[in-house]
């Protein structure tokens, strides 16, 4: 079923053809590629800069315990669904507090991706590509609000120790390692953050002299730019190690952690929170173990009700402090969970048909946009794709999904031009 | 025919009747008096087999999953009731509700009184049934409101309901009314089992994670102390739950014997550990040979066997065994993976509670009515 | 210094006749570099930088060929050596030294693994035996073409080489990925947008090609031993490969085929008879006929299209930080070879030499345009950085992690006084003197190896990643500037203890300079150095003063880069 203002006929054969041919409509076609260099700064609003809050729901979360009930339905599961703050709109009873501020959000309940493996879901989702090599979204982003004098990281990304965190290193992929995100793994400040005792003041400022010196020295007559970057380099370094601070959850209020909840989730949020008011424009938080192929009922019901407190938490205070009006907070994981449930009680992992959400900047809130059969089995309307949510990402936070990076003389796109914008979730 | 002398032969147990179900089961339990089978599963329907006719009748007092049910008497049945023979089907009803209890003078109950059944919900439904008339009916029905309910155990004098759930508390319930007479808290993650002692002071109960079980004085709501499980897998994290954990709990009618059930380890079988009920000691542990098991029930019998039953890879299977044997008894493989089970009050029947459909998913589910022969000395 | 008016490779024409039993043309090879490299500079009025001065000679030599910068004893030999064809004898010296193989190996598992982890590490072959296996290849000089060969024959079974299967393995035996890089890291061509559509900006990338690649490596799959926990790389006897493109709906169907090569046709299956060995539970089947083996038999072939140019592209990028073709996996019409007829000359140069990789690394290494001075033509006027791609200037190019790490250890000393150790204890074995010098490295690289694997993590680039330039970011800054490991290499560095007992100021310049720069001081220099020390009052300060100068200078660019 077409959905309408959709850019995009159903039949993705039609639909790659048709683009390349230059006739889509929208902001969208490819007539403008080629133009741009690595045009993200090109296409980087003057100020005041947008940021991003990815909510990662790391294993996958059970479309039909959250934002796509289907309680009487055969695959329905055990719990119920209850009204939400938008009239005729009802989610599962799991989410109490999330259900109050249902008008805020923008939720699509018709994200079919196909793809069932956490690897390459993390990927997929955060990419908005199938093929390997792109940056993911914090990356991506934190390179196109980049300006010559930030000092503190673009992208912080926060998640546990755990050998399946699924995406580690290498999430900045042909941008490099400038952009992967600075990682805090178990709240734990980023590594040689601070100058150790061994080193004292003096030392450090000596040393600090001898470096400079030397490199003033050697700059003398050659090219400057690999010289000139990486002395930076040591000057973004102390500037972090000067703003430590933005990283020490004590210097947050006890009342404030209280609020967040006393666990690595809520821990977390309450860090970004920190980390985007002191200038990190991009933030990661992933929030694990929805990967529920045993006993689901039980996890989702553990996951939420450590996501539900903790995100309306966050969003009531992103909005009190004025931080949601730049801030797109996006609410999303690698897949769904199979509505059919397993001998296990659990749900297994599912492309097809599943739910996400939006909050913030450039969203228009309000907006539960798809749908899916009775069993949940399959999306009726309002078919996307991690390609059309990378795209619908960018734009609501006013980039340029069409600028380009520049790569080994080549061209690629930011955002896969085969995909689209999301129209009817933008304000 | 003579009876007295007779026992049971559990190697010998075959499939007498199932009874087939619309949604895949995960508990099941025979009412004191022997006639009606409480079986629930994915479903938000509670569905009550009379067993003598095999018509069920679905009811809507649930909101959800039934996942958890016990009767009155259920670590204790009955010796052996006569019996003729018995396939096919009807089966003969014991002539009134059975009661055998180590300590008789706990039972404070009548036969009204004890015929009682409580069935438990994941969002917290709490229902206790009356089984004496000629149809079962609510006695009291709750919204614990604490989340999902794991397991549910009655007390020897019939007086308390004891549940434990999603959020790690145990609580006791008045039988009489549902009210709730204590909270107790110890746990530290979701509990899985519960059972009374037999001595009529002590509950039991088990958890997903730490593999202790924890020993109250439920009057004064006191914790003695732990029995240390080590041997049953624990959670190690992650989603992994289906993994670990005290799943179930049973004692020998004189109480000086602990069962608990659970796995291993991750792809590894099922397992029973038995403890001294006296030193808390662990004196033996019966690793099962079904493949990628859990148990998830163990009761014993009071003829001086056990009986787990058990879910394995898409599989379900029950085994017997004696308890100062390593080597189980005899085993059977069931129709789909055995969620529920229990004995029925006249020694000779088992029910099981499984899932039956395609590969993987589960679709529908039938209670299996086993029957161990009577062997002739 | 008349010497320095001869072109380097006069000396090595010299000698070349009795060394080397190869033909005329191939033997002035580095004269053919030179000549194309400054004619299309002339032609296009690019200024060539000056001839690198003897130090900086020295320390990119030993930096490229035995991947650590030169010790102060070294440095000075050199620098104090007048014999005419010092530079030549220095490229043989190095070549020949048992460090060189041990380099090549962390080049190739560089170019070969990218740094990448298999998802499940215990499932693939650990990286030390891995890299003493390229070891083990480089120093017998095995040729590059065998060198692949073993790779892709490989199922990990082998005594002697079983650690090749880890190209295979670290890939998760993923046909598509592995089916990628040995077209980026093999041919030179990345296909990854043509494994979903055409690309329609690369035109001669096509869909076909990419699968025609993917059908040799389709039937592959990861095999675990549990027993002996060990893994290897099975192949199934049958699988067909299809494609539909994601932009026209065309579809496809493919057997293996080599870009610029016949389709391979399989023999038909005979029923019962699909496997040599059938596969069991436990036990890996061994089929019939291999796919996997007719590419190991037909890529590494001159016949292969960018086989050659690939690896000839590769070599080039090694010694002068770039290649003729950048990035190296993208050779394709729309990205031409800076200079053409060059990357012909390398090419065909290893195709004469049946692959020799050290031989054309020492062609390469005796070109003026691989002795450059990275200092600018015209006295740094910025506008005057002569594009990259044209060689004129010395590049600035980062040291690797382990170029980086192995010199922190060579320059505080760690590592001589281990090789030092080593080499008395071993002198007892009766081995020969080469043999017994390839035992202490070896031994002696593989059991420091641990200490620098944090400072290694931290500057690798990202895993499956091309290198992409020099991006220098914070975590490595505050590697250098606060880590523990840092810490204790000072701690422990025989430098500072050596250099603060040297009274005379001149001489503490002279030596702090010559270990940590492989250079002697300017006069200013030795000024700031000798106004430093003779702040300290008593040794303990000296001895600080100049750890802060160490440090301070193993921070800067000028040792963070190889120039």
């Amino acid at each position: 079923m077409q959905r309408p203002g959709h850019d995009r006929p159903t039949n993705r054969h039609l639909s790659r053809r048709t683009m390349l041919q230059g006739t889509v409509g929208g902001a969208l076609g490819l007539a403008r590629m080629g133009h741009a260099t690595l045009s993200a700064r090109a296409a980087a609003p003057a100020s005041p800069r947008k940021k991003l809050l990815l909510l990662f729901l790391s294993g996958g979360a059970s479309q039909l315990e959250t934002f796509d009930p289907k309680p009487d339905s055969k695959y329905g599961g055990p719990f119920r669904s209850i009204a939400t703050s938008l009239p005729g709109v009802q989610i599962g009873e799991l989410l109490p507090h999330t259900a109050k501020i249902m008008h805020r959000l923008a939720v699509i309940r018709s994200v079919n991706t196909g793809e069932t493996s956490h690897f390459r879901g993390h990927y997929l989702l955060q990419s908005g590509r199938k093929v390997p090599g792109y940056p993911v979204l914090g990356s991506a982003v934190a390179k196109m609000l980049e300006r010559p004098d930030d000092l503190l990281p673009g992208y912080v990304t926060m998640r546990r120790h755990h050998p399946q965190a699924y995406t580690d290193v290498g999430d900045a992929g042909f941008l490099g390692p400038k952009y992967e995100g600075v990682m805090i793994i178990d709240g734990n400040p980023p590594a040689n953050i601070a100058r150790p005792e061994a080193i004292n003041a003096a030392t450090a400022s000596a040393r600090d002299g001898i470096r400079q010196r030397s490199d003033a020295r050697f700059l003398k007559g050659r090219a400057p730019e690999a010289i000139k970057s990486y002395s930076d380099s040591y000057r973004k370094a102390d500037a972090l190690m000067r703003r430590q601070d933005i990283f020490d959850l004590e210097q947050e209020s006890a009342a404030d952690r209280e609020r967040y909840g006393d666990h690595h989730f809520g821990r977390n949020c309450l860090l970004a929170r920190r980390l985007l008011e002191a200038g990190v424009n991009c933030v990661k938080v992933a929030h694990h173990d929805w990967d529920a192929h045993f006993e689901n009922f039980h996890w989702q019901r553990q996951r939420c009700l450590e996501f539900d407190r903790t995100f309306v938490t966050l969003l009531d205070d992103f909005q009190d402090r004025g931080l949601l009006d730049e801030t797109l907070v996006v609410i999303m994981g690698e897949m769904g969970r199979t509505p059919r449930i397993n001998y296990y009680g659990g749900r297994d992992h599912w492309g097809d048909a599943w739910s996400m959400a939006f909050a913030g900047c450039g969203i228009k809130p309000g907006v539960v946009l798809g749908k899916t059969n009775d069993l949940g089995t399959e999306v009726v309307d309002g078919q996307v794709d991690a390609g059309d949510l990378f795209n619908t990402i960018l734009v609501a936070m006013k980039l340029d999904p069409t600028a380009t990076w520049r790569l080994g003389g080549r061209e690629n796109p930011v955002a896969d031009p085969a995909a689209s914008v999301i129209k009817e979730v933008l304000a | 025919m003579e009876y007295t002398a007779q026992t049971i032969g559990p190697a010998a147990t075959k499939l007498l009747r199932e009874f087939e179900h619309e949604v895949p089961l995960m508990s099941c339990v025979i009412d004191p008096t022997g006639r009606w089978c409480f079986a629930g599963g994915r479903g938000r329907k509670i569905y009550l087999t009379d067993i003598n006719t095999g018509l069920i009748e679905s009811r809507h007092d649930h909101e959800s999953w039934v996942v958890t049910s016990a009767r009155w008497g259920t670590s204790d049945v009955s010796v052996i009731s006569p019996a003729p023979e018995l396939s096919p089907p009807p089966l003969p009803l014991p002539e009134r509700p059975v009661r055998r209890i180590a300590n008789p003078s706990h039972v404070v109950g009548t036969d009204e009184t004890l015929s009682m059944v409580v069935t438990g919900d994941l969002v917290g439904r709490l229902i206790c049934w009356d089984t004496l008339g000629d149809r079962p009916g609510v006695r009291w029905s709750i919204e614990t409101g604490h989340g999902t309910l794991r397991t549910v155990a009655i007390s020897n004098d019939g007086e308390l309901v004891a549940t434990g759930g999603g959020d790690g508390m145990v609580r006791l319930w008045s039988a009489t009314d549902g009210l709730l007479a204590r909270e107790l808290a110890g746990h530290a993650c979701p509990v899985f089992s519960a059972a009374f002692h037999p001595d009529g002071k002590h509950l039991l109960t088990g958890d997903r994670g730490d593999q202790k079980i924890k020993q109250w004085e439920y009057h004064a709501g006191k914790e003695l102390c732990e029995f240390d499980a080590k041997d049953l897998s624990n959670y190690k994290g992650g989603t992994d739950i289906n993994y670990g954990g005290v799943r179930d709990l049973a004692f020998t009618p004189d109480g000086a014997v602990m069962f608990c059930c659970g796995r291993d380890s991750y792809g590894r079988p099922g397992l029973v550990l038995q403890f001294d009920w006296k030193t808390g000691d662990q004196i033996r542990k019966q690793v099962s040979t079904f493949d990628s098991s859990i148990f998830h029930h163990v009761a014993f019998h009071p003829q001086g066997f056990f009986v787990t039953a058990g879910v394995g890879a898409q599989t379900g299977e029950i085994w017997f065994w004696k308890p100062d044997q390593d080597e189980k008894l005899a085993s059977v493989k069931v129709t789909g993976p055995a969620y529920g089970m229990d004995l029925h009050p006249d020694g000779r029947h088992i029910a099981v509670a499984q899932m039956t459909g395609p590969r993987t998913y589960g679709n529908e589910g039938v209670v299996g009515l086993y029957e161990m022969p009577l062997i002739k000395t | 210094m008349p010497c320095r008016a001869l072109h380097p490779t006069t000396v090595l024409a010299m000698t070349a006749v009795v060394t080397l039993p190869i033909g005329r043309a191939e033997e002035r090879l580095p004269e053919q570099i030179d000549r194309i490299i400054e004619a299309a500079c002339q032609r296009d009025g690019t200024k060539v930088a000056a001839t690198s001065d003897d130090a900086e000679f020295v320390r990119r030599l030993y930096l490229d060929l035995v991947g650590v910068v030169p010790t102060a004893e070294e440095t000075k030999a050199f620098l104090e050596d007048s014999s005419c064809d010092k530079r030549s004898q220095l490229v043989d010296t190095l070549l020949d030294r048992p460090e060189f193989a041990l380099q090549m190996a962390r080049v190739f598992d560089a170019i070969l693994i990218e740094r990448r982890i298999a998802t499940i590490p215990s499932y693939d072959v650990e990286g030390s035996r891995w890299r003493d296996w390229l070891a083990a290849s480089f120093r017998q000089n095995k040729p590059w073409d065998d060198l692949v060969r073993e790779m892709l024959a490989g199922d990990g079974t082998d005594e002697t080489n079983g650690a090749a299967a880890k190209f295979y393995l670290v890939r998760d035996v993923e046909p598509h990925l592995v089916a990628r890089d040995v077209g980026r890291l093999m041919l030179g061509t990345d296909l990854q947008c043509a494994q979903c559509h055409d690309d329609p900006r690369i035109e001669a990338y096509r869909q076909a090609d990419y699968y025609g690649q993917y059908a040799f490596v389709s039937r592959l799959k990861h095999f675990r031993d549990d027993e002996k926990k060990l893994n290897f790389v099975a192949e199934r006897a049958e699988g067909d490969v299809s494609f539909t493109s994601a932009f026209t709906g065309m579809e496809g169907k493919t057997n293996p085929q080599l870009p610029g090569s016949e389709m391979i046709a399989d023999p038909p299956l005979v029923e019962d008879k699909e496997y040599k060995i059938k596969p069991e539970k436990g036990r890996m089947g061994v089929p019939s006929y291999s796919r996997r083996a007719r590419l190991a038999e037909f890529l590494p072939r001159r016949e292969t299209r960018g086989f050659s140019r690939n690896i000839a592209n590769r070599i080039w990028a090694v010694m002068l930080g770039r290649g003729l073709v950048h990035p190296l996996d993208m050779h394709h019409p729309d990205n031409p070879p800076s200079h053409p007829e060059l990357l012909q000359r390398l090419a065909e140069r290893l195709e004469h030499t049946d692959y020799d990789i050290p031989r054309l690394l020492r062609d390469i290494a005796l070109t003026r345009t691989y002795q450059r001075s990275s200092r600018l033509p015209c006295a740094g006027k910025e506008s005057c950085v002569p594009d990259a791609s044209r060689f004129a200037v010395a590049a600035l190019r980062p040291l690797s992690p382990e170029q980086l790490g192995w010199s922190v250890l060579q320059v505080t000393g760690r590592l001589p006084s281990r090789i030092e150790r080593a080499e008395r204890e071993m002198k007892e074995e009766d081995a020969s003197p080469a043999d017994l010098r390839w035992q202490v490295h070896k031994k002696v690289y593989g059991d420091l190896q641990r200490e620098l694997e944090p400072l290694f993590t931290v500057f690798s680039r990202l895993p499956g990643q091309p290198d992409n330039g020099f991006q220098p970011s914070v975590d490595q800054a505050l590697f250098l500037l606060n880590s523990e490991q840092m810490i204790k290499f000072m701690n422990e560095s025989v430098l500072l203890d050596r250099l603060s007992r040297l009274d005379k100021p001149d001489e503490l310049a002279d030596e702090l300079y010559l270990a940590v720069l492989s250079r002697r001081p300017t006069d200013e220099e030795r000024a700031e150095e000798t106004e430093l020390v003779k702040g300290a009052c008593d040794q303990e300060q000296r001895h600080e003063v100049v750890r802060q100068i160490v440090w301070g200078q193993l921070l800067s660019a000028e040792f963070r880069l190889n120039h």
